[in-house]
């Protein structure tokens, strides 16, 4: 379960992703008003698909030959207490982007809750491992800077599957990215190249792959047994999962009554049905 | 009401104020408005209530569970316009006979792929929130399903639109994800692959039908 993040082929994305983010920066949200825009924003904005599709069977075949065996094992023999403990522990490590893409986003009352939860993780809860936070009502909540680049008003650009790490477009691509790069443990052992640097960071990569694919055991699952096109799932389901992360809707979000839809109520009005 | 208790302890100050800004609204927007606000969480409610004591939490055989679930599903939701949404612009180009045929074959999916679920229930509260209006003639009302274990509860938000002097049903957004459009994308995805065949989409679906039923040995 190694995957080395930051390599030469990442900045050569990063080179790519920016001349095709400076493309799709006009790209928008679809305006509320009627079909032609619903139909805009149906354009699945996917000129990648055949090759898109090709990285989809590979992800799912390596799914199904590694990520998911190991995910069922962790799930089956890992006590759920210590798989809490390995959960809370990467979130606190990763708590400095977080915070950093809230202020990025001007929102101060969410980059309060993500302070105050590294403060009192990482003394009371003992370096991160219990989520004591959460029960002094500061919960967690994700943020990324594909979402502070959406919040700027960057639209998603082309759908991309990535190799092993699957659905994102141009703009979360770069986010990644860019949320690796200035990740302050990676920049720690990058500057200082300490002895332990690589095992450090290769257990962490792992374990974040090993903690979020047993969080998907049971919707993957869903997905792969009642979908007709795993691939348009998807792609579905990762554009509508992004635009309500970056309205700060869903789990975790204050409500799921602060913006608008993606389509029109009278979409499901037929004036001409029997 | 657990869930209940705990939003309002945490966001006290935001929800009074969102509160008070929406009573103003409705009361500014008149009794029809409301009443019609009231009307959709009503139909909300006796779903949950319903699917709840009478299907899911019943002691029933499953085949018993299915027809009363199909019951339900017919009655509240709009079957009809969301399978019409769902085949979006491949509607007009199917035939009569292949348009009825995909109606019955996706409300048949829609049951039995919510049957094999019936099982995992396990007494957890749904809980149902606020109704809000979604344009003329529709409403969102908003729900949390409250897990065990401490996990997150997941939003669900119902949307319904006037039928008659009623609300129907016409999607559920599960944590920020609409069904229809997933599956309107996705059902457009296998018609588009198919060269624009609608047959080559209820084929698979009849197949997918007969997949869910032998796995509930039905």
């Amino acid at each position: 379960m190694i995957l080395k993040l930051p390599t030469a082929a990442s900045a050569r994305t990063v080179v790519i992703a920016f001349g095709a983010l400076a493309l799709s920066a006009c790209a928008t949200a679809p305006q509320q008003d009627g079909a032609p825009a619903t139909q805009a924003w149906e354009a699945q904005n996917d000129p990648l698909e055949p090759l898109n599709r090709g990285v989809h069977t590979f992800n799912q075949i390596l799914d199904k030959a590694v990520l998911r065996p190991v995910a069922i094992g962790y799930r089956d023999y890992v006590p759920g207490n210590l798989r809490m403990i390995v959960r809370s522990f990467l979130r606190n490590l990763k708590s400095p982007i977080i915070l950093a893409n809230d202020l990025l986003q001007g929102d101060l009352e969410r980059a309060g809750t993500t302070a105050m939860r590294i403060v009192i993780n990482t003394g009371i809860g003992m370096g991160g491992i219990a989520d004591v936070a959460a029960d002094a009502g500061f919960a967690y909540h994700d943020e990324d800077f594909g979402q502070t680049l959406a919040v700027a008003g960057l639209g998603g650009g082309p759908y991309i599957v990535l190799p092993l790490l699957g659905p994102s477009n141009v703009r979360d691509t770069v986010g990644f990215v860019v949320d690796t790069f200035f990740d302050p443990l990676r920049m720690y052992t990058a500057a200082h190249d300490p002895s332990w640097a690589d095992t450090v960071n290769y257990n962490r990569t792992g374990l974040t792959v090993v903690d979020l694919r047993e969080s998907l055991i049971d919707p993957l699952d869903e997905v792969e047994r009642t979908s007709l096109d795993t691939y348009a799932g998807y792609r579905s389901m990762y554009r509508q999962l992004r635009a309500a992360a970056i309205a700060n809707q869903g789990s975790g979000g204050a409500s799921s009554s602060t913006s608008g839809p993606a389509v029109e109520g009278s979409a499901f009005d037929f004036p001409d049905a029997k | 009401m657990r869930g209940l208790n705990r939003l309002f302890s945490r966001r006290s100050a935001a929800v009074a104020c969102a509160g008070a800004i929406l009573a103003l609204g409705v009361m500014v927007s008149g009794p029809a408005q409301a009443q019609g606000l009231d009307k959709a969480r009503q139909v909300v409610e006796t779903v949950a209530e319903v699917g709840i004591s009478e299907v899911v939490g019943a002691e029933l055989p499953q085949a018993e569970k299915i027809d009363r679930f199909r019951d339900l599903f017919t009655t509240y939701f709009d079957v009809p316009s969301i399978g019409r949404f769902v085949l979006g612009h491949n509607w007009r180009v199917a035939s009569p006979e292949q348009q009825e045929r995909f109606l019955k074959l996706f409300q048949e999916a829609n049951v039995f792929t919510w049957a094999r679920r019936f099982g995992d229930y396990d007494g957890q509260d749904l809980v149902i929130g606020q109704a809000t209006r979604d344009g003329e003639s529709g409403a969102f009302v908003d729900s949390r399903v409250e897990q065990a274990g401490g996990q997150q509860p997941i939003h669900v938000r119902w949307r319904l639109r006037e039928r008659g002097d009623t609300y129907k049903v016409v999607d559920l957004i599960v944590e920020g994800v609409s069904m229809a459009i997933t599956y309107r994308q996705e059902y457009n995805s296998v018609i588009q692959q198919a060269g624009g065949d609608i047959s080559v989409l209820n084929d698979r679906l009849a197949s997918q039908l007969e997949r869910l039923k032998a796995e509930q040995g039905l």
